[in-house]
Formats: structure tokens, C-alpha cells, sequence
């Protein structure tokens, strides 16, 4: 589904979910909750966390539906919504006293399981599966010591591959600013990544 | 081209995004340059290992965990509406608070004769303004997190308006016709049972699905609607979706075996102007029902509107039997519930159905003055 009419739908279920439609909003959490909680995961490094904020995210959105005026797509609205979640968690008194107490090592195997990351090959050798997750640990881990600012435009840009036009409307910031935030940041992740890539 | 501005230029190199003259001057550059040409080896890996940490699923019981927060949330808003909606009486969200924190204080510390001058202070604080701010710094705690614009409309709603009927959630401004139409399910529905809702009238109307024990039991069934005639992706409603049969041909339930035969005598309206008829009962009640069915967690099995076939509106349901006193009550906001001989519809002791069976039920709606020749 190409952008023009994924956008024309958001705009029906928005419109049917104002007019009381309560099937709608449930059909759009099923369309974006894993983009989501993806990204949530990616800024928080913490499944709970991210399971945690992502909820609130679409609480926050159910709430403001009344409110948004479709000057931006829904989909920036939401994850402008979700980033800012995350960033208020992350500041959070709970959020850091958790973190000093749990790394992300502490994932408990159920929710590490049931994150289905994909790889190039569908059926890997465990010690191929080994060797991703450690990886993918290890890049969660670079991320994560990005500052917040810095991880935001990293997880949108090379995580879930935003447009620059996309993340200046996401993040509120301008595009000179998003482009050396991230350049910082990629500047910054090759000196931690650089023997794993 | 130096190194500085080949380096800003390599993410677009590499999606392909630059014109030709640019690509050209880039690709000179890396042919001379072992700095930018690891520059965008390193790119090029980094770019792919990032994207492949994209694919993470949200966990399988997203969806009815957000309903169960967005339920857990009420509690406290259901209070208040049970408390002042009926009265019409609204209040202003610094008052709500204030008296919430008040009566608190007042179960917890048994503030009797102490507590006359913490009241006075209270008081003396809520006039100059104190707690108003405090209140109003707490509740805009969570729409930092909305997009300014959001934040700053709410801002002019509440310069402009003042005064609400419901105690919002912290950052959150709601009066009764600002809630959302699906969220008074919610909001309504914990609170009240059958027995102790007030049946005086004239009352609100909650909206459909209204005044029921569990607003999001199970979803609807999905509207025949506009986002798949829009050539939407199908997707699934319900994270254990259930197949709803509906439509007409249907057979009745006293047709399928033994069930419950209801009769909603409808306040006869006024005719349209000059028609001297008699106004049919509206299809916005047969939905309400619908809806009302649906939130208890039964199946639809068929319905017909007035007018469709000439004769009454009608529909046929399975509930559970927990649910129909519930039902009962629902119906009984629309009009006069009468059983299939004319008595009352609500059964008692024995005659109830136990909550776990499946009850099926046959509304019609009549008119208070067509039912008087039946």
C-alpha cells in the first residue's frame, strides 16, 4: 500500500473513530502497534518499557483524537506522540533507578523470544541465532548510550528509515539541525561499532 | 568536493537521492579518498545492521492491554459522572480536585476538629490560586508528551470554557460532550448495576453500549466500512476474532429452541408534520441495543429496522446469561419491557438465567400505542 492511500485510510478510521466508530480505533492499533512499539523498544532498549510506553502512546492518541486537524499525516502525529512518551519515561525517576538495577542483558528470555527481529535468513543455525542477538545487543547498546536527542533522530532515521521530511515533522526540529544531530550520532556509534561491522 | 561535504553527502549517496553532477563529483572523491571511501563502507554495514533491527512485533495481547488500561483509568471519572451527571451539575477541574484531595484527607487522617484549620487553609489557598496552579501543572504533566499544537488547543478549550463536567485524567480536559463518543462505554460502563441505576427521568442518554459492566468484553463485529471499500489491507479486529454470523434468513432463536421473548414499548412520539402517522421507532435505537448486545459480549445473530419490511424493528441475539439483566436495563432506557405474555421482563430467583449459559433473546420494538392493539 503505497503512502497516498495508507494516509487515505488513516484519515476514514480516524474520521470513523471520531464518529463513535470504537471498532476503528481498535483497527488502527492493530495497524501501527508494532511500528510503534518498535520504535519504542529501539529508544528505550527495555521491553517492558517499551510495551509500557507504546500502550501509552495510543492511550494518549485515543485522547487526542478529537483534537488532531490532519495537517500532518497520522502517522507522524503518532510518532511524535510515541517519542516524546519515550523521552518523558526515559527521564523518569523510575525509568533510570531501573535501569541502574536492570541492563538490557536482564531481558528475560520470553520477550526476547517473542521479538521475531528478522534477519536474512529465516532459519539460522543456533549459534547463528547466537550470534545476532548478540549483535543486535551490542547495536541496542550503542544506541542506547546515544544522548536522547541524538538516539531519537538515529532510531528514526536508520531504524525504521524515515524521510528527513518525516523526521523534521516527528521531532519539531529543522532539517540542518536533524542531519548534524545525526551525523554526531553516526559519528559516535562508528567508534563503538566499528570492529562489529 | 572535500571531505566534509562528501561525508554529508554519503547517506544520500547511498540512497540514491543525489543528481547526477553531484553522484559524479562524490564518486571522484571516493576514488582518491581512503578516509571517505571507510567512511562509507562503514555507512553502508551500519545502514544494513540498523534496518535489520526494524522487524520487532508488538506483544500479541497489545491490543486488550490498552483497553484494559484505558479501563483501569475510570475509576475515579466514574464516580464523579455517577455522582453529577444526572444532576446536569458541572464542575470546575480545580474544585473536583480539591474536594477529591479533601475527602481523602478526611478518610485517612479522620480530620475532625484538627481539621477545620487545615480546611481553612485549604480554602484560604484554593482563593489564591495555589492549588489551582499545582492541580494544573499535575494534569499537564502527560500532554508534554502531545504535539504542542494539541497542548496549545487545549490551553484556548480551556481559557473558553472553564467549567467540566468530569473529572479529567491528569492532562486531560473533558466535559460531557467533549468524552469521546466510544470512550463513555467506558467511562459509564463500571458503574452502575441494574439495581442501583437511577431510573428517574428526564436523564441523559449515554450513548450507545452505555451503562454497562464491561465496556470492551469483546469488540463488535467490523463495520462494512468505508477504510475496506477504500481498498484498505484487511486486517484482523481482534486479536482472537470471532465469526459473528449475521444477515437476514437467519433463524429466529424460537426457532432454534428455547429463548426469551422481549417487547420494547416505545414512548409514542410525535408524527411527522401532516403525515398523521405515527413516528416508527428509530434505527438509532435498534443500533443502541446492538451495540448495548455487542458490549456484554453477545453475538447478533440478526436484525431488521422498521420500515425494512413494514413490520416492527426486531432483533435476534445470543447473550450471555450474566448479561440480561443488564440487557433488561438497556432496554428498559428506551421504553416499557414487557416478556412474551405481557408481564415483566425481568425474571427473578430461579427464572434467571445462570450467568455462564447462553441465552437467546428476540427484541421487537413497538410503538406504546401499536402495542395496545396486539
Amino acid at each position: 500500500m503505497d503512502k497516498g492511500s495508507t494516509e487515505a485510510a488513516d484519515t476514514l478510521l480516524i474520521r470513523s473513530c471520531l464518529a463513535g466508530e470504537r471498532i476503528a480505533f481498535d483497527r488502527l492499533v492493530l495497524r501501527y502497534k508494532d511500528r510503534v512499539f518498535s520504535l519504542c523498544l529501539r529508544l528505550l532498549g527495555d521491553y517492558d518499557d517499551a510495551d509500557d510506553c507504546a500502550q501509552e502512546t495510543f492511550i494518549k492518541v485515543h485522547r487526542a483524537l478529537p483534537r488532531f486537524r490532519f495537517e500532518s499525516a497520522f502517522s507522524t502525529w503518532l510518532y511524535r506522540i510515541a517519542v516524546n512518551t519515550c523521552m518523558s519515561s526515559r527521564s523518569s525517576r523510575a525509568f533510570r533507578m531501573k535501569k541502574n538495577l536492570v541492563s538490557l542483558n536482564g531481558m528475560d528470555a520470553g520477550a526476547r523470544e517473542s521479538l521475531e527481529i528478522s534477519s536474512g535468513n529465516p532459519h539460522p543455525t543456533p549459534d547463528q541465532e547466537l550470534e545476532r542477538r548478540e549483535r543486535e545487543r551490542l547495536l541496542q547498546e550503542a544506541i542506547d548510550a546515544l544522548p536522547p536527542d541524538q538516539r531519537a533522530v538515529v532510531v528514526l532515521r536508520d531504524v525504521e528509515v524515515l524521510s528527513y521530511d518525516e523526521i523534521t515533522g516527528i521531532t519539531g526540529l529543522n532539517l540542518g539541525t536533524v542531519k548534524s544531530k545525526l551525523s554526531r550520532a553516526r559519528l559516535k556509534l562508528r567508534g563503538k561499532l566499528e570492529g562489529l561491522l | 568536493m572535500d571531505c566534509t561535504n562528501v561525508q554529508q553527502l554519503l547517506d544520500e549517496y547511498l540512497e540514491g537521492a543525489l543528481d547526477e553532477r553531484e553522484r559524479k563529483l562524490v564518486e571522484e572523491h571516493l576514488a582518491s579518498c581512503g578516509d571517505c571511501t571507510r567512511s562509507m563502507a562503514f555507512l553502508r554495514a551500519y545502514r544494513r545492521e540498523m534496518r535489520n533491527l526494524r522487524a520487532v512485533r508488538a506483544p500479541a495481547d497489545f491490543l486488550r492491554n490498552v483497553h484494559s488500561r484505558m479501563r483501569e483509568r475510570r475509576p475515579f471519572r466514574d464516580l464523579l459522572v455517577r455522582l453529577f451527571s444526572p444532576s446536569g451539575l458541572k464542575l470546575p477541574l480545580e474544585l473536583a480536585g480539591v474536594t477529591a484531595v479533601a475527602l481523602a484527607a478526611l478518610v485517612l487522617f479522620g480530620v475532625v476538629g484538627g481539621g477545620r484549620d487545615r480546611g481553612a487553609l485549604t480554602q484560604s489557598r484554593w482563593r489564591t490560586g495555589e492549588i489551582s496552579r499545582a492541580e494544573r501543572a499535575a494534569g499537564r504533566k502527560e500532554d508534554r508528551d502531545l504535539p504542542p499544537e494539541v497542548i496549545a488547543m487545549d490551553l484556548e478549550e480551556e481559557s473558553t470554557e472553564g467549567s467540566l463536567a468530569v473529572e479529567a485524567m491528569p492532562g486531560e480536559e473533558l466535559s460531557g460532550d467533549e468524552i469521546p463518543r466510544d470512550v463513555v462505554p467506558e467511562i459509564l460502563g463500571k458503574a452502575e448495576s441494574p439495581r442501583d441505576a437511577p431510573r428517574e427521568e428526564p436523564r441523559p442518554r449515554a450513548p450507545a453500549g452505555g451503562r454497562l459492566p464491561e465496556a470492551y468484553p469483546r469488540e463488535p463485529a467490523p463495520p462494512a466500512g468505508a477504510a475496506a471499500e477504500a481498498g484498505e489491507e484487511k486486517l484482523p479486529l481482534r486479536e482472537d476474532t470471532e465469526e459473528v454470523p449475521a444477515g437476514p434468513g437467519e433463524p429466529s432463536p424460537a426457532e432454534e429452541g428455547p429463548g426469551m421473548e422481549l417487547t420494547v414499548l416505545m414512548p409514542q412520539e410525535e408524527p411527522p408534520e401532516g403525515s398523521g402517522e405515527q413516528a416508527p421507532a428509530g434505527e438509532e435505537h435498534v443500533l443502541e441495543v446492538v451495540r448495548a448486545i455487542e458490549a456484554l459480549g453477545g453475538k447478533i445473530v440478526f436484525k431488521e429496522y422498521r420500515g425494512s419490511s413494514g413490520g416492527p424493528a426486531v432483533i435476534n441475539a445470543v447473550i450471555p446469561g450474566s448479561g440480561y439483566r443488564m440487557l433488561i436495563h438497556e432496554l428498559e432506557r428506551l421504553g416499557r419491557v414487557v416478556g412474551p405474555d405481557g408481564a415483566g421482563a425481568a425474571p427473578e430467583g430461579e427464572d434467571l438465567p445462570g450467568p455462564q449459559e447462553e441465552l437467546q433473546v428476540r427484541i421487537r420494538f413497538m410503538s406504546g400505542a401499536a402495542t395496545g392493539t396486539e
